[in-house]
């Protein structure tokens, strides 16, 4: 079992403008916590600055002890976080297979289960079919399994999920759902955006509401269902 | 202009050749640019100096052996494997500093590498041409005589081709390589330690061109300045076939090693214009080339 992800006070920029106000956040081992919030509050620049993809101006990340602050995107991904990216960013031009096996990483604990090609296919049986075809020519719903496959690859320990179901027909989505609750039910940490309080509420234990860069709420999903005002402030109903 | 059959095949021929080294230096600009979104314009006049490398070693070689074609394999390969590491060691200590930076600023650092390079090589090779001169039979086709060696350069740039084809296509670090030229973010994301990439194909691609011009001195003298005549080529070559498109690439440096080759046929003075005439008439089309994706990054 890996340690907490900790963010502390974390200060971004996007481009020049100020995205970030001092974000805290704490993911424990195997917990599934949802950041929650409209679009543009902040929730993907929390994310990439997790992965080291935006540079964070002031505060503090860690994961497993370890300080990633000022880390290059590579060794966080080497800590043990999986990153899924709402522009999926599948490589067009590489064959699904391809897309997955350059992904592989070992795990980091000797004695895990490492994910393979047959253990992806079998969570995500609808990608089996489709492995030999490009990357770049996959429905959104495929393409998105396809990403959080990608991310599996690599045997994280932490899984980062941006708007995983955002754009996805009705079916598709109740389909991920039960995709990303099984994954849950592995023992993986999950950290995922959403503005889809329906979605979150089904596979998240607990959530931070952010607007503009600033955490608003900090708790369990049920405990947010009692306080309607929150909702109707921040998220879209 | 003559419209014997001979002599429309040599210039074929001599269009084919040309365009097997186009491809060979435009392959690597190219990835370069596809892959770190870096406009090498030093890339040329690194082709020289391994043009110049080559003739060195081959003429050490000769020296103790006598003069051989043969002897020009080990100066071309040596060359290639200097010019691959000094490539390497060029992106680790200067270009990676240019990552994200803005193309003025790119220019510059590649620029000052044209002149440093440009004063190196007039100072260990001076400024007079050099060439390998080996004793090479005209071959008979078709009433008019070819230079055998015309075919060899074809081969050699086809298997080198294909080989990168392959190398693109097949292998795990050319698949990355690809992925990379979508989005360096994601790549790196994955685990994947994208600063040996970046040094990779800087250095592959200059291999490259450093193969190709040592390929090319039995047949074409160096000298100071071909580089410049190159590299506009070359540009020509990538913007047309599409930045980051190894197929496109391929297919630009046909065209326009073959329209150029034939062009000087018709109307010498022209040849260039021609190519930028192609060139402009691809940008209306297709500004993203034959070949190219539109920009991610």
């Amino acid at each position: 079992m890996s340690g907490p992800l900790e963010v502390e006070n974390l200060h971004a920029f996007y481009g020049t403008s100020h995205v970030l106000f001092g974000i805290n956040l704490t993911v424990h081992p195997g917990e599934c916590v949802c950041l929650l919030g409209r679009n543009g509050v902040g929730k993907t620049t929390t994310m990439r600055s997790i992965m080291g993809l935006v540079p964070a101006r002031d505060g503090r990340i860690t994961y497993d002890g370890r300080n990633l602050s000022g880390l290059p995107p590579h060794e966080i991904a080497r800590s043990g976080i999986g990153f899924a990216p709402d522009a999926r960013l599948i490589f067009p031009d590489l064959s699904v297979r391809d897309n997955l096996e350059i992904a592989i990483k070992p795990p980091l604990a000797s004695g895990t289960l490492p994910w393979t090609l047959e253990r992806i296919y079998k969570l995500f049986p609808i990608l089996k079919p489709l492995e030999a075809n490009a990357g770049g020519y996959l429905s959104g719903g495929e393409q998105q399994m396809l990403t959080v496959g990608r991310a599996l690859m690599g045997n994280p320990t932490l899984l980062l999920l941006d708007e995983p179901v955002e754009g996805l027909a009705p079916v598709v989505v109740q389909e991920l759902t039960q995709q990303i609750i099984e994954l849950k039910n592995t023992g993986i940490s999950i950290l995922f955006a959403e503005q889809n309080l329906s979605f979150a509420t089904q596979v998240a234990d607990r959530a931070y509401i952010i607007e503009g860069g600033r955490v608003r709420f900090d708790g369990r999903l049920e405990d947010l269902e009692r306080q309607p005002e929150i909702k109707a402030k921040y998220l879209m109903i | 202009m003559p419209t014997d059959w001979g002599s429309l095949l040599i210039q074929l021929f001599s269009g084919l050749s040309r365009a097997m080294m186009l491809f060979l230096v435009s392959s690597g600009l190219s990835l370069i640019f596809g892959v770190m979104n870096i406009l090498n314009f030093a890339h040329a006049t690194l082709w020289l100096l391994g043009g110049y490398i080559t003739f060195s070693i081959y003429t050490l070689l000769a020296g103790y052996y006598g003069v051989s074609i043969l002897l020009l394999a080990p100066a071309v390969v040596a060359a290639t494997l200097a010019l691959f590491a000094i490539g390497w060691a060029i992106e680790r200590t200067l270009v990676r500093r240019m990552y994200g930076r803005e193309l003025p600023e790119q220019l510059l650092l590649t620029f000052a590498l044209i002149l440093i390079i440009g004063d190196l090589i007039r100072l260990f090779w001076g400024v007079q041409n050099l060439r390998i001169v080996l004793p090479i039979e005209p071959m008979p086709v078709l009433g008019s005589f070819v230079n055998p060696y015309l075919f060899f350069i074809i081969a050699v740039g086809l298997i080198v081709a294909g080989l990168l084809w392959w190398f693109l296509a097949r292998t795990r670090t050319g698949k990355i390589v690809r992925a990379a030229v979508y989005s360096r973010d994601m790549v790196s994301a994955l685990g994947i330690r994208i600063p040996n990439i970046y040094a990779l194909v800087f250095a592959l691609g200059v291999a490259i061109a450093a193969f190709s011009a040592g390929v090319f001195l039995p047949i074409i003298p160096i000298g100071l300045g071909m580089d410049m005549d190159l590299i506009v080529q070359c540009f020509a070559v990538v913007v047309i076939g599409g930045f980051g498109s190894i197929v496109g690439t391929f297919v630009a440096s046909l065209l326009v090693g073959i329209v150029y080759s034939f062009s000087i046929l018709i109307w010498p003075d022209g040849a260039l214009a021609i190519i930028f005439v192609i060139l402009v008439a691809v940008l209306i089309w297709r500004p993203w080339g034959l070949f190219g994706t539109e920009m991610r990054f």
